[in-house]
């Protein structure tokens, strides 16, 4: 019988239009604060069902390119860079027990830093052969067009309007 | 205020009204109304502007001393600006240590009315109002910058060949400054732009950064202030161009279609002596698009760090990950 947290986000949205936005007058500014309000309360009721899974299945994908990058950096004789990868990775210790948001978000942005960091070397240095920098940058565009795919989730069925 | 006022410029300043400009995301803008006889005669009302970060910062992750410099400098030039006063760093008259400036409050509209009417005189307005920008933009571009000593303000590029390419190079290191998570993506973005690099600029300007309808002030079909300058820099005037509004949505960047821009783009030529071809436009597009997700990772940052006071802020910081995927898929980075 405990209301659930989309239940609660709904209460707040409801007393928010019976009973603060009828009194709001012609203030803009008060205006457009209920409007952020408003779309964050929705992304909020999205994103309370979504996220762990989210965070859960991207940090497994990641995981799963960097392997395949290390793959692609040795065959390449690229040895160092695939040393890098796979020292950061193995020093990122999945998410075990209950798989709690905070854990998994802070195991996610670990992750997402070696990707970051990956993408920046590939960017800026002049000496890597460009084939495996190609196959690199294919893998890791391939992983992000999923990760956007699976935020789109919580943002798309949020965004209905101006956020301001 | 009031006493603020009356300690800097009379002692018989008397507030009459204080309202904060909207919308205004970047900071907070107060527009004050005071009477004083400036120390003899009779009372006359004028107005001030002060000027300051949000609370908990600006998405604007540049200096807020940068827009006193520019409006200082500029003053007196062919480019109209409000007289600047007093920047203020004073923690006695700091607000939760937010430092401010205060400038001239000119008079004026920030909308230019019945400007996209769809008829012969809304068709002629359009005409007049996209002249007027043309001209003020050419008047920015054409300032001295080196004169006027705004390479003591602003980065300056080396040369025009790497004009684009020193400005990307910027843009990133702030990125690295104000991103508290990785965003692959984003780097992604940079590598791309890093690659396919525009054709060069033949000249390097003082650029506003934010132009157009609502970033300036009107009256009638004349611009008699050029505020909003935020987002300044020296760079390539292609930027500026994209950077237009010019259309009936508030705040959009684009020229309306009813508005012929290759007529506007053959004025400014006249005007400067600058071509800006297509080619630039299309890539200061997606600098643009780029350079706003970098003021959406700021206003993250206010978020994370527990000092964003409005719910907009947070809504800022999702709306990031709302635009960035179509963006990467429209450069083709990911599918």
């Amino acid at each position: 019988m405990r209301p659930t947290a989309v239940e609660m986000i709904q209460c707040v949205e409801f007393s928010l239009d019976a009973d603060v936005v009828p009194n709001l007058g012609s203030d803009p500014r008060a205006h457009s604060a209920v409007a952020s309000i408003r779309f964050l309360l929705r992304h909020l009721a999205v994103r309370v069902e979504v996220e762990p899974r989210m965070l859960a299945e991207d940090s497994r994908d990641i995981r799963e390119l960097c392997v395949s990058l290390v793959e692609v950096f040795r065959s390449a004789g690229m040895g160092e860079l695939a040393d890098l990868v796979a020292r950061e990775c193995d020093r990122i210790p999945p998410v075990d027990g209950f798989p709690d948001l905070c854990r998994l978000s802070k195991e996610n942005t670990a992750l997402k830093t070696v990707v970051d960091k990956i993408v920046s070397s590939l960017g800026k240095a002049e000496n890597y052969p460009s084939e495996p920098v190609s196959v690199a940058n294919t893998l890791i565009a391939q992983q992000l067009a999923r990760q956007i795919g699976r935020e789109e989730a919580c943002m798309n069925l949020t965004y209905t309007g101006s956020i301001f | 205020m009031q006493s603020y006022l009356r300690s800097r410029f009379a002692s018989d300043v008397e507030v009459t009204t204080v309202k904060r400009s909207f919308p205004g995301m970047s900071r907070d803008t107060w527009l004050v109304r005071v009477t004083s006889s400036e120390g003899g005669g009779e009372a006359s009302s004028r107005g001030f502007v002060f000027r300051m970060d949000a609370p908990g910062g600006s998405i604007c992750p540049t200096p807020l001393k940068r827009e006193y410099e520019v409006y200082r400098r500029l003053y007196g030039t062919a480019v109209p600006v409000p007289r600047t006063y007093w920047y203020e760093t004073d923690q006695g008259w700091l607000t939760s240590g937010r430092e401010f400036y205060v400038r001239e409050l000119v008079d004026g509209a920030m909308e230019v009315p019945h400007l996209f009417d769809d008829n012969a005189e809304g068709s002629a307005l359009r005409l007049a109002v996209g002249r007027e920008l043309v001209e003020k933009l050419a008047a920015v571009h054409l300032v001295d910058w080196k004169a006027l000593g705004f390479d003591a303000v602003f980065e300056a590029p080396p040369d025009t060949a790497s004009t684009a390419r020193f400005d990307l190079d910027l843009w990133e290191d702030i990125l690295d400054r104000e991103l508290l998570e990785p965003e692959p993506l984003l780097r992604l973005i940079f590598n791309w732009l890093r690659s396919n690099p525009p054709p060069p600029t033949t000249r390097i300007c003082l650029c506003k950064g934010n132009n157009g309808l609502s970033e300036e002030v009107w009256r009638g079909t004349e611009i008699v202030s050029m505020n909003d300058w935020e987002l300044a820099h020296l760079g390539d005037p292609a930027e500026d161009w994209v950077s237009m509004e010019l259309n009936p949505m508030l705040g959009q960047r684009g020229i309306d279609p009813s508005i012929d821009e290759k007529l506007l783009l053959r004025w400014y030529e006249e005007l400067t002596g600058t071509t800006i071809t297509p080619e630039r436009i299309h890539y200061f597009e997606l600098v643009r698009g780029l350079k706003t997700f970098v003021n959406l990772v700021a206003a993250a940052r206010i978020v994370d760090r527990g000092e964003a006071q409005r719910a907009s802020t947070a809504g800022m910081a999702l709306a990031l990950y709302r635009y960035l995927g179509p963006f990467a898929r429209q450069l083709k980075l990911i599918s």
